[in-house]
């Protein structure tokens, strides 16, 4: 059985007056997610992402279908406090989850509410600020750090759970390009070394290239998914749903267009380059 | 002409405190009346505490902002007056939507600036339409809109005071692709039609790179780099150096050029590439 199983899930948001309908977000949607599996999930605002977020970890409750996670089924009240420690939920505003004014008291916050003795908080505080490269920062407050720097505070408050999967929701969104490039450095330490599992909900393709399975949302249902290679190959179907590719890949594919025979499947920069060099050199 | 010019421009936070921080260090620039000018640099590097400075909202620790010549504090009970002038889109913005109904609230500017309510609702429905909100949503509750819609409405407040200078602070964070495309194709023909001068701050180098004439680079509190946006993407290693980025394609095209392909030094779009390399690669090829 997979880690995360999501079978049939319908879910709406109520209405707000008696004669509106219930406004439905996700329709019928499955799907499974492995432990230690590295996941994008991709849609247009709109699309159903954010809700799906919060149906990961029972913050939400299905209306019809099952959300079960590592063996439990989220509908189950009495299983609510198990499935939230298994899975942490990391959101777009660094500024809204950060409690306390010194970060290591702020990453104790989830520990200390598990009733953990001290010598264990203290050393689970410790690892997760050294797990996200923030442990010399224990003693600052976070107001004063960078945007990338909160974010990884908010992460390392998760980690500090130890959860087994951790749901990041647009983490980046709000961060400059150095604390783009810091968070995702820590997201894909944390999955690769330590096991964890990401799921990672962005608008950035750069970042969703790094994932090991792309699923693309529309209206509430999954369009379709597989490697990154997989999905961004089929640049018109991410355009119709309001999505983009890297602009290595549009320019690939729009060579390609124009007759020149280049491969679909390019992501990043570096292939793109040794692949043009290759081209050239090649007919030379 | 200079619309907007700032000499010797300062502002430092908790003055005589232990917590005493220089955000903006002598800072001299002049902005273009018409201009596109792009604004980036990393968090803390002081590119908020300066747009606000420009419009008027933070008061100079020391030096000037010169709006067509003037100080904008020579009188301070006419700042009113220089923000009107200077109009300025917040982050996030849809959460400043406060009115009944998307129309009252894009009046709302217009008519603190003193305009009859027939004025304010003309001016508001041109700004709705610049800024791509259907005629329709007006008469809905702002709360009803989509994300996507409510930002554009929050927007359309600020653009229905009609300011001469508009200053926009990461206006398309959090849309998904197709809305930023969709925004930024707007601002840039509002900007073409109203040919007002426009600044916009942003951490996303593919956006900077579609509209901004020239770049204004903020690091550590200086105003490090003001040029067109072609010759400041050039230098790849020293944005680098100060925590940003070329955009993706200005990279693919930088490093091409350094192995030998005949391309321009800095590219800025996907199309501009593609102009450059399709007939490259068929000559190579044949």
């Amino acid at each position: 059985m997979s880690f995360i199983e999501v079978s049939d899930l319908c879910f709406g948001y109520a209405a707000e007056s008696e004669d509106e309908a219930v406004r439905e977000v996700i329709h019928h949607l499955s799907l499974s997610i492995e432990e230690g599996e590295f996941v994008a999930l991709l849609g247009h605002n709109g699309s159903g992402k954010s809700t799906m977020a919060k149906l990961f970890n029972g913050m939400y409750l299905p209306q019809s279908g099952r959300v079960v996670v590592d063996g439990m089924d989220t509908a189950d009240e009495s299983l609510q406090f198990e499935i939230r420690r298994r899975v942490g939920l990391v959101q777009q505003n660094p500024d809204n989850q950060l409690v306390a004014s010194i970060v290591e008291e702020d990453v104790a916050f989830g520990p200390e509410n598990l009733g953990l003795p001290p010598a264990e908080i203290r050393s689970r505080v410790d690892q997760a600020l050294k797990a996200v490269d923030m442990y010399e920062y224990r003693d600052h407050a976070p107001f004063k750090l960078s945007g990338g720097q909160k974010q990884r505070v908010a992460i390392a408050g998760v980690i500090a759970m130890e959860p087994k999967c951790i749901v990041l929701d647009e983490p980046t969104a709000m961060l400059d390009p150095r604390g783009r490039d810091e968070v995702m450095q820590t997201i894909r330490t944390l999955n690769r070394e330590k096991g964890i599992t990401i799921i990672l909900i962005t608008h950035y393709m750069d970042e969703a290239v790094q994932a090991g399975r792309v699923v693309v949302m529309n209206s509430g249902e999954i369009v379709t998914q597989g490697t990154p290679r997989e999905v961004f190959s089929q640049v018109e179907l991410l355009k119709r749903h309001k999505l983009d590719v890297p602009q290595a890949t549009e320019l690939m594919y729009r060579l390609r267009g124009a007759g020149i025979d280049v491969p679909a499947d390019i992501l990043d920069s570096e292939a793109c380059i040794e692949c043009l060099s290759a081209l050239c050199k090649k007919e030379a | 002409m200079a619309i907007l010019e700032t000499k010797d421009l300062t502002y430092v936070y908790g003055q005589g405190t232990p917590f005493e921080r220089t955000a903006v260090d002598h800072v001299n620039i002049s902005i273009e009346e018409g201009e596109f000018l792009g604004v980036i640099g990393h968090t803390g590097s002081g590119k908020s505490t300066l747009i606000q400075m420009l419009n008027g909202l933070l008061r100079p620790t020391s030096g000037q902002v010169l709006l067509d010549g003037e100080d904008i504090w020579k009188d301070p009970k006419q700042i009113r007056r220089v923000r009107f002038r200077v109009g300025m889109v917040f982050q996030y913005p849809e959460y400043q939507l406060f009115e009944e109904t998307v129309l009252k609230d894009i009046c709302f500017g217009p008519k603190n600036m003193g305009l009859s309510d027939e004025q304010a609702e003309e001016c508001a429905r041109q700004a709705a339409h610049f800024t791509g909100l259907k005629p329709e949503l007006l008469e809905k509750s702002p709360f009803e809109l989509s994300g996507g819609e409510k930002r554009r409405a929050a927007i359309a407040g600020v653009i229905a005071m009609d300011p001469d200078v508009l200053i926009l602070d990461e206006p398309t964070a959090g849309l998904d692709p197709n809305g930023r495309d969709v925004l930024l194709s707007q601002i840039l023909s509002y900007h073409q039609q109203r040919k007002n001068t426009i600044l916009l701050v942003s951490h996303s180098m593919e956006d900077i790179g579609r509209t901004a004439d020239r770049l204004l680079v903020m690091n550590s509190s200086h105003a490090e780099m003001l040029d067109t946006t072609r010759r400041v993407f050039a230098q790849s290693d020293r944005l680098e150096s100060i925590g940003l980025r070329v955009p993706q394609i200005t990279r693919i095209m930088t490093e091409l050029r350094r192995r030998g392909f005949p391309v321009d030094e800095s590219t800025l779009t996907v199309e501009e590439a593609l102009r450059q390399l399709i007939p490259y690669l068929k000559g190579e090829i044949q």
